[in-house]
């Protein structure tokens, strides 16, 4: 006992030590918090050269199989700063050698920026190991008033479980891709439940549908039981459907969702596992 | 009270109260394990008669106290397994019976009910068990169905004592051994007891042996006192249980370990020439820690882990006053806490493991006045009255608790605060020397249970639904009447009781046909709701012949009947009983015989799937003999229970497991 107490104390002892050595090494850590950059990881870059800047991709994690929400700084090549007005248009693209393909994507929902940001989300269909992804990202500077494309290679990840579903829809062969934009943490009790919902006009072009009805059920597949009183999404905008799933419990739950469209079923063999 | 002129009560009540608090040495009786004093209280309040028949389990230290309350009064155990018998009062069960220890309260840890607070104190610690029907019991809790209060046994000053015994029992093999040590100067005394039980899985009737079954334990405890002067003392106790492989073959799981720990201080006041006469103050705590266990079980589909624990603290003062002529007055004033949490983790084979709380971080808070007076309205009339004011509030006090139950629509932010008001009144009247009658109305409230309020799919396996509580239910309000009448001479005595109770917003699950089971094999999910009205009315009976000296023949039938709104009869409603005994004692030697029967029970509730059960007639044998070499006491019993063998199942019984067959035991309890 007296030596697990000595072995903690040293060790808290040397945590202090650390962190303030830390601190010396490092004046910068306290991080700013407006920093725009602040819990951002950068993914890529490159120049949009008719526009005179600098663009770069970042994100909270790599980029992943699914709904990702990424952020497009702006910087003026020249005077290093960030452009906080300007036009922004993305353009991903998976090149497979045989074929290319794009995805869904959201621009930006303002030329002005957010925290000197610019936030957008890309729906990335599938991993880059079928082939490469880069992202086009348009500017049209509005301080300067040029215009200019910067293509970003990036790299995707497949995410498991898998947050992005496609299918032939049963009534009109549509192809769709469900992304499950999850919450950031799930807990026991009522969480909120999203999904966008985008169309695949021969896969250049995938706009969203807002005129699907979801009906979404929970259950923890090792038991076959589900959870009451869950809010099935309903459609809020740019194909974003919003409701609530609920949790009784912590474990490995699986939400089902059945997709119609005017009564007529689309999918009901669709599901998004998840864990909490 | 219900037999006994007015008189009599008085003194009798009085006669108890130096009983308790000076120990008079009546429970040194040979034949007995120092319990029975106080069990005129039972016979003052509730019973018609001493019951004799449960001398036999007294002296039988084989004899649980769930065994001992099986036979008195008005009480009817449910059965989930051969050890945590649930004690229910006229029909009356769980929530709307308070079960106290020397008035304290203790909440279970087991979200199944394993673990009703009477396992806690073995025959050999008993001093005496108080069974109040009804609004009786309000002195203890705000309960509509009454009361059960076990008190524990005191050490005695000025003696040293020394007592060893065991005992065996056929049916399940099981054995067990005590141990008792008291030791006092004229100042100071100290009691300690210690039992250990096992017994195996036990054999119905026809030999077949029930699974699962089986129980281990030890009980430890420890009491001491203190004495600061003629009039007042200082009193602590201890009480240390631990079980382990219990069975329970009517549950779908049995316990791994069990542990309680029940402490408590009080200092004592009695001087019956002051107007306060009497003032008991108490401060306690008890622990609760509970494992269930379902690793022993064949093909279950998936392990779980079910830990549960309970702690409750509290205080009361209890005084008694002789403010007037003819007036003995009661003021009680008690404060408790109890937090409860239950957990399950369920492991799949695959994935990971499933965890909620069952009963989420409940705590409730109770403050309670009570006052009670009875009244020596003249030789013949005697009125006694008493009310409660107790005023509770219950919360779920982790985030983790909240957000599950917010599942089901319901906000659990703010605590449930809720005041309760009970009453009772009675009128005793003699009407001759032979001849006496006791009315009595009253009125209860009591607050829904936290299971009720707050439990998370809590897995019935009575009627196989997961129940979810309802934090939004009404209190359980009573309205009850009882008549009683009694005609008595020398050689018998006959007495008849008649009671009837209205209950408005009864408790009970209420199947949610959209909601599916969590349990495996469950078939949906019920929540708790208040149905509009139950009631419960019913008879009891008792004669009791003494034509000679050394022979007495008592027989005692009691009948329920309880139906919901829509006349429907409620569950788990014991059918007609009729236990007769016939006893004789020669000497040294006493010798009873016991029929034992039951009605079939056709009044079932088949909405939540309950069966009827069969009739069936049990005949006992038991014989007590005792020594006396010098100061050595020896005290023989021996029986047959259930002589015919026959495999039978009571009404109360869970799960369609029949009850013991043909059960040899014997006993040795050796002292001096
Ligand atoms: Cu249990």
């Amino acid at each position: 006992m007296l030596l697990q107490k000595k072995v903690f104390a040293i060790l808290f002892f040397a945590l202090i030590v650390f962190s303030g050595c830390k601190k010396e090494d490092n004046p910068l850590a306290p991080v700013n918090p407006t920093d725009p950059f602040a819990g951002l990881t950068k993914i890529a870059e490159g120049y949009a050269a008719g526009a005179a800047t600098k663009v770069q991709l970042w994100s909270k994690t790599a980029l992943f199989t699914g709904y990702n929400n990424v952020f497009i700084a702006v910087l003026d090549s020249a005077k290093g700063t960030l452009v906080t007005d300007a036009h922004i248009h993305l353009d991903p693209m998976m090149d497979m050698g045989m074929m290319k393909h794009s995805a869904p994507y959201e621009n930006p929902t303002s030329t002005i920026a957010v925290n000197s940001l610019f936030p957008c989300q890309i729906v990335f269909l599938m991993a880059s190991m079928g082939g490469s992804w880069t992202v086009d990202v348009e500017v049209h500077n509005h301080t300067s008033n040029l215009e200019g494309i910067a293509t970003l290679p990036v790299t995707v990840a497949d995410k498991t479980p898998a947050i992005l579903k496609s299918t032939v829809a049963k009534n009109d062969s549509a192809k769709l891709f469900i992304s499950y934009l999850r919450p950031s943490s799930l807990k026991v009790g009522i969480n909120d439940f999203e999904i966008a919902i985008h169309k695949s006009m021969a896969m250049m072009s995938f706009p969203f549908d807002s005129t699907y009805t979801v009906v979404i059920t929970p259950e923890m597949p090792s038991m076959g039981h589900g959870s009451p009183n869950n809010v099935n999404p309903t459609h809020t905008a740019n194909g974003h459907y919003k409701g609530k799933v609920n949790f009784t419990m912590t474990g490995d739950w699986r939400i089902n969702l059945d997709i119609y469209k005017n009564g007529a079923v689309v999918d009901t063999t669709m599901y998004f596992d998840v864990t909490l | 009270m219900f037999c006994l002129p007015s008189l009599l009560i008085k003194n009798t009540m009085k006669y108890i109260i130096i009983c308790f608090l000076f120990e008079v040495v009546i429970a040194q009786q040979p034949d007995t394990a120092k319990i029975y004093p106080l069990n005129e209280v039972i016979v003052i309040r509730n019973s018609e008669h001493r019951d004799t028949t449960i001398d036999f389990y007294k002296a039988n230290t084989s004899a649980t106290t769930e065994e001992i309350l099986s036979r008195s009064g008005s009480v009817q155990m449910i059965r989930r397994g051969n050890y945590g018998l649930e004690p229910s009062i006229r029909g009356f069960s769980a929530g709307q019976v308070s079960l106290t220890i020397d008035g304290m309260h203790i909440h279970g840890a087991c979200t199944d009910k394993m673990d009703p607070i009477t396992i806690y104190v073995e025959p050999q610690n008993l001093y005496s068990i108080d069974i109040a029907t009804g609004t009786n019991g309000l002195v203890f809790g705000s309960s509509l169905g009454g009361a059960v209060n076990v008190q524990l046994a005191e050490p005695m000053f000025s003696e040293t004592k020394v007592s060893a015994g065991s005992g065996y029992q056929s049916s399940a093999k099981a054995y067990n051994g005590n141990i008792s040590v008291n030791t006092g100067t004229s100042q100071y005394a100290l009691l300690i007891n210690g039992v250990y039980r096992k017994s195996n899985n036990y054999n119905a009737g026809n030999g077949a042996t029930i699974p699962f079954s089986y129980y281990e334990k030890t009980n430890l405890s420890l009491a001491g006192r203190y004495q600061l002067s003629e009039n007042d003392e200082l009193k602590s106790d201890m009480l240390f249980d631990d079980g382990w492989n219990i069975g329970y073959p009517a549950l779908t799981m049995d316990v791994g370990y069990a542990k309680a720990r029940i402490y408590s201080l009080s200092y004592n006041f009695t001087n019956n020439d002051n107007i306060l006469s009497q003032c008991e103050v108490k401060a306690y705590r008890n622990d609760i820690t509970h494992f269930m266990d379902d690793t022993h079980r064949p093909s279950i589909p998936m392990h779980m882990d079910m830990p549960g624990w309970s702690t409750t603290y509290g205080s009361y003062i209890n005084t008694q006053f002789d403010f007037l002529d003819n007036h003995l007055t009661q003021l009680r004033a008690e404060f408790y806490r109890t937090f409860v949490r239950a957990e399950m983790t369920m492991y799949p084979p695959i994935g990971l493991p499933m965890f909620m709380l069952t009963l989420p971080d409940a705590r409730r808070i109770s403050g309670a006045i009570f006052v009670k007076d009875e009244w020596d309205i003249s030789n013949d009339i005697n009125a006694s009255f008493n009310g409660r004011l107790e005023n509770t509030n219950s919360l779920v006090t982790s985030e983790f608790g909240r957000q599950q139950l917010s599942v089901f629509g319901y906000h659990t932010e703010n605590a449930i605060n809720t005041l309760l008001k009970s009453g009772t009144m009675n009128l005793t009247n003699r009407f001759s020397e032979n001849i006496n009658a006791i009315f009595s109305v009253g009125y209860a409230e009591r607050m829904p249970t936290i299971n009720e309020s707050y439990g998370f799919y809590l897995y019935n396996r009575f009627d196989g639904f997961d129940y979810v509580g309802n934090p939004e239910l009404q209190n359980e309000q009573s309205l009850q009447s009882e008549i009683s009448g009694r005609f008595q001479t020398e050689f018998m005595q006959i007495k008849g009781t008649c009671f009837f109770n209205r209950i408005n917003n009864f408790i009970i699950g209420a199947k949610d046909g959209t909601l599916s089971a969590m349990t495996i094999g469950a078939h949906g999910v019920k929540l708790f709701n208040n149905l509009p009205f139950a009631t419960m009315r019913g008879l009891e009976f008792s004669l009791i012949l003494h034509p000679q000296d050394n022979l007495e023949i008592i027989s005692t039938t009691k009948y329920v009947q309880g139906t919901d709104n829509d006349s429907k009869p409620l569950q788990l409603i014991p059918p007609l009983k009729n236990l007769t005994s016939v006893r004789y004692r020669f000497e040294n030697i006493t010798v009873q015989s016991e029929l034992e029967y039951a009605s079939s029970q056709n009044s079932i509730r088949t909405s939540v799937g309950e069966q009827p059960t069969a009739s069936y007639l049990l005949a006992h044998i038991r014989a007590s003999y005792i020594l006396l070499i010098e100061n050595l006491q020896i005290s023989l019993n021996g029986g047959v229970e259930n002589l015919f063998d026959a495999n039978y199942r009571d009404h109360l019984d869970w799960g369609n497991i029949p009850r013991p067959g043909r059960n040899v035991y014997i006993s040795t309890l050796l002292s001096f």
